[in-house]
């Protein structure tokens, strides 16, 4: 119960984050510096000796500087930046024309998930992009700092590791976000996706459940990344396993009985589930147990795990004296 | 004004090292690995380095390449554990409190990939400048004043990957005084600039930073001329040990010495039977047909400047071999030669 209540917690701050990420990045980069300065200010009056709400707002601070930079980074490659929404509506359009094809023939299996194989499949595709992003963009964040050089620049300021690295793929996981919206945004708008009986607050729930547990697969990714360069096999293999047993080109219910078990085994079956049967049946949280368990019991089990490989990789790294080599 | 740090009232040194060694495993080729699956070869990169730098001074740390100048500095900025040792920076061990050490700091990356090309100046160094902590109602003013100390007000607003080398190399030094730090490292900071930029940058670290700001300076370099410039002290560091460590003139008098001796006239033979008689422990050049240059100490021995050969030694000889002689004036010894001394490597630049 304990542990239950500190997760909703630690959720919706969590989602308060979130909130105030995508607002600041895409609305007004102005009204958050001048918040950051208005709290210095009050700190400094009011000699705030609070470490934790100081370390909460240092790191929020922090993350929208890292937010910030790629965007900087990434719109300044125009072209480059405007391509990304076209190869998504080729790739909408792509299983439209699949769905097409099937037509009837898959209902029996997608039945629980409203029987339409293109909502089926456009819900996959968008939200495994969330699998994609978690899994490498911890490690390509430091791998990427480490090819360009800014990684020593970065790592001799004060900002702690897991800070730095957290903060890196935060712009990644923004514009997964954003895909994700215009994925669906095409479908119900182009090819009349219906998501009306839509349970936003389950599938919210979810998906923050989807990222924990996804990242901490990444962060274990970017360890051994920190520590081999090159060549990381969580990714590699997770990845793989996913899309294979996960369920996002078909319903795991096509597999053989013995091999639908494995499928329980990966984070992604759970997700893609849950996912999908809050946004096309809008199942409630209550409905939803044994995947918010499922979900629950991967992040449990996985974010420690993460934290303590990834400080082993640190300082293994340092040792090594390879903290910046590639 | 020299704001160094403080510790039981006493000022602590800005850096100090105690028997830093530093050991890498070297990668190995596939045949190597079958061969001795659980062997691993060890590379010393330092060995038993032990420094003191002082508060408000230029510390050079002198050394060919590979000789282990950016691993200590790394070591000292917390980017790297040592194998063996302790450093302490500001009195802060580097080891235990990372972080705090982290604060006290600037270090100067001559790497001009350690930028953000796509992002302006000011875009960067608002950039690492929240990275380390600088209040936001503060950041502003602080940007301005590094760019306007380092020359690059007019630049603000430009792209880092329109910048010259010089400019980058002052963006540099202009990140790592964001912080405002005591101890400022700086490996090869004028490298791959020309002559004029990298006077004028040897002029801005002196003067500026140390002169009138009372900032430590630990640069690590392999010029010559660089730390006849700027440096108060020297390390010569060679294969990971340091070979020696002081002011330039003290090592200069540590390990040789300088005379021109003038002579009436040059009798025959006379530095042979000189040579012979001093046992080889001078070094003699006939400068003209009347004038020696004898350099004491010259061989790469370690004894002690105190038991070695002195000049009044070397008059007395002379004269029991039949020289008349009319004066004897000591010469300065350039650098470049008390570093191939101690390096025993005569390619040295400058």
């Amino acid at each position: 119960m304990k542990i239950g209540s500190m997760l909703l917690h630690f959720f919706s701050k969590a989602l308060i984050l979130l909130d105030l990420l995508l607002e600041v990045t895409f609305k007004d980069f102005k009204e958050i510096r001048n918040f950051c300065k208005s709290v210095d200010r009050l700190r400094i009056k009011n000699n705030i000796k609070n470490e934790w709400s100081f370390k909460g707002l240092s790191f929020a601070r922090k993350a929208l500087a890292f937010i910030q930079r790629d965007f900087i980074e990434e719109t300044s490659y125009k072209f480059s930046f405007f391509l990304q929404f076209f190869s998504i509506f080729i790739s909408v359009l792509v299983f439209y024309f699949i769905a097409k094809l099937f037509g009837a023939a898959a209902s029996a299996f997608l039945a629980p998930y409203g029987g339409d194989y293109f909502s089926f499949v456009l819900i996959g595709v968008a939200f495994s992009n969330y699998l994609e992003v978690a899994l490498h963009s911890f490690s390509s964040s430091i791998r990427n700092a480490q090819m360009t050089g800014t990684l020593e620049a970065v790592l001799v300021t004060q900002t702690e590791i897991p800070t730095i690295i957290i903060s890196s793929s935060l712009y990644s996981f923004l514009w997964t976000s954003f895909r994700v919206v215009v994925y669906l945004l095409i479908g119900i708008l182009l090819f009349k996706v219906n998501i009306s009986q839509a349970n936003f607050t389950a599938a919210g729930v979810i998906l923050l459940l989807t990222i924990t547990t996804f990242s901490s697969i990444g962060i274990i990714s970017a360890s051994f990344i920190m520590v081999m360069k090159k060549g990381d096999p969580v990714a590699n293999i997770f990845s793989g396993l996913s899309w294979f047993l996960g369920g996002v080109y078909y319903p795991i219910a096509v597999l053989p009985a013995w091999l639908r078990k494995f499928s329980y085994l990966i984070p992604l079956t759970y997700s893609l589930e849950g996912m999908r049967l809050a946004l096309l049946k809008g199942y409630s949280l209550r409905e939803l147990s044994q995947n918010i368990m499922g979900l629950g019991l991967f992040s449990l089990i996985m974010l420690p795990l993460s934290v303590l490989c990834f400080r082993l990789a640190v300082d293994k790294a340092k040792r090594d004296g390879s903290l910046t080599h590639f | 004004m020299n704001k160094g740090s403080f510790q039981n009232g006493y000022m602590c040194l800005a850096i100090e090292t105690f028997g830093i060694t530093k050991k890498f495993t070297q990668m190995r080729s596939f045949q190597e690995i079958l061969k001795a699956p659980f062997s691993w070869k060890e590379v010393v990169a330092l060995q038993d380095v032990s420094l003191k730098v002082k508060q408000g001074e230029v510390f050079c740390l002198l050394g060919p390449n590979g000789a282990g100048k950016t691993t200590l500095i790394k070591i000292l900025c917390t980017l790297m554990l040592p194998t063996e040792g302790r450093a302490m920076v500001n009195g802060l061990d580097v080891v235990a409190y990372p972080a705090k050490v982290r604060k006290a700091i600037g270090y100067v990356i001559s790497e001009e990939r350690s930028f953000y090309w796509r992002l302006t100046a000011w875009q960067n160094l608002k950039f690492f400048g929240i990275l380390n902590n600088i209040p936001a109602a503060e950041l502003t003013q602080r940007i301005s004043h590094v760019l306007k100390l380092v020359g690059l007000s007019d630049k603000a607003k430009t792209l880092f990957k329109d910048f010259s080398l010089g400019m980058k190399q002052r963006l540099a030094i202009a990140r790592s005084l964001l912080t405002d730090p005591q101890v400022l490292f700086m490996d090869e900071p004028t490298r791959s600039l020309d002559p004029a930029s990298a006077e004028s940058l040897r002029c801005f670290i002196r003067r500026q930073l140390v002169d009138r700001e009372g900032k430590t300076v630990f640069l690590a370099t392999h010029n010559l001329k660089e730390v006849e410039e700027i440096g108060h002290r020297l390390a010569i560091i060679h294969e990971g040990r340091v070979k020696a460590c002081g002011r330039p003139q003290d090592l200069l008098l540590e390990r040789l010495e300088r005379y021109v001796i003038r002579l009436q006239s040059l009798p025959p033979d006379f530095i042979g039977r000189l040579s012979q008689q001093l046992d080889g422990q001078i070094s003699i050049k006939a400068d003209g047909m009347s004038e020696l240059e004898i350099t004491l100490g010259a061989a790469t021995d370690t004894e002690a400047a105190e038991s070695r050969l002195q000049i009044p030694d070397v008059i007395a000889c002379m004269v029991s071999l039949g020289a008349r002689i009319e004066g004897c004036l000591k010469k300065e010894i350039p650098l470049s030669e008390i570093y191939a001394a101690y390096t025993r490597d005569d390619k040295i630049m400058d």
